[in-house]
């Protein structure tokens, strides 16, 4: 949510992390983490893998996270 | 193949924000009158239009490796926030986007019926923000999916398809269209977007996919898989704890 007394500018950068980031900001951070770590298994081995295997568990975080603050 | 699921895929994105932008319209239109609902519109896909030839051009300059990595990893944090909201509404623990209930909410909050021959300003502005905001997710879809092919103009076929289709139904139905498989359709959208997001951000990464571009395939499988599996585990967990 962004306030109206706040300048602006800070609105717009508001407006584009409230974009970027939606609902979960834990989802951003999950594909952060996930890039990171293929980045630095790429160095020694195949990479691919992590991806695969990386963004299921932060979907099923988020997902768990979601259904846990929410009841219903 | 790629080219045949970019279109698809801005298409199935288009179609799913320009019929929550119709429903604002609509209920603008009802009530402020016609000519305040479609100049908010014009204008705002003119703004729309507008940031797509900006940026367009822009991003297809940029290296190719970076440009995959950048774009993936936005594709990834968009795709999953659409697949997140589809698996929590087909699970049932989010409720499914009803465009009959926010019709009449949008209506209510915009003071009742009586339109208009004038521009109203209240009016303006719903219609304006409701289709730039819709608007703005597609806009960034073509423009990245089109530019990390160097097919921005591929998917701004797709994308401008899904508009006149609901331009023309919505001047033909007068109602919010109800019946479109919304949540199907974003579910769909969401696992393009974070298949797309997985291997252009391997790519951009210097991952090598086995079988190459054949991967995608493989990864579009995987993550519906997936999607699935998980409705199928909220489903049970909703029931619970219902």
């Amino acid at each position: 949510m962004t306030s109206p007394k706040r300048p602006w500018l800070l609105r717009i950068v508001d407006a584009i992390v409230d974009f970027v980031v939606g609902d979960d900001w834990l989802l951003a951070v999950g594909v952060i983490v996930v890039l990171c770590i293929t980045a630095l298994v790429g160095r020694a081995v195949g990479s691919w893998w992590v991806l695969v295997v990386g963004v299921p568990i932060v979907l099923f975080v988020s997902l768990m996270r979601a259904t846990r603050s929410h009841p219903s | 193949m790629r080219e045949v699921v970019l279109v698809l895929a801005a298409f199935a994105a288009s179609l799913v924000e320009m019929v929550e932008a119709l429903t604002i319209v609509l209920a603008v239109g009802v009530t402020k009158g016609w000519r305040t609902a479609l100049s908010a519109t014009a204008t705002a896909l003119a703004v729309l239009l507008a940031i797509i030839v900006a940026f367009g051009p822009l991003i297809s300059k940029l290296p190719l490796p970076v440009l995959r990595l950048v774009v993936g990893a936005l594709l990834l944090v968009f795709g999953l926030q659409w697949l997140r909201k589809a698996i929590l509404r087909a699970s049932g623990w989010k409720a499914l986007h009803d465009e009959d209930a926010i019709f009449e909410r949008e209506v209510e909050a915009l003071g009742g019926e009586g339109t208009s021959a004038r521009i109203d300003g209240k009016g303006f502005a719903v219609a304006f923000k409701g289709v730039l905001l819709e608007g703005l997710e597609v806009a960034f879809i073509v423009v990245t999916f089109g530019a990390t092919q160097h097919r921005v103009g591929l998917a701004a076929i797709g994308a401008g398809a899904a508009v006149v289709l609901v331009v023309v139904v919505g001047l033909f139905v007068h109602r919010p269209l109800a019946r479109v498989p919304e949540n199907s359709l974003k579910m769909v959208v969401g696992v393009l977007l974070t298949s797309f997001g997985m291997f252009w951000a391997g790519e951009g990464l210097g991952a090598k996919w086995p079988g190459s571009d054949a991967a995608l395939l493989g990864i579009i499988a995987w993550v519906a898989l997936v999607s699935a599996l998980l409705i199928s585990r909220l489903r049970t967990r909703s029931k619970v704890a219902a």
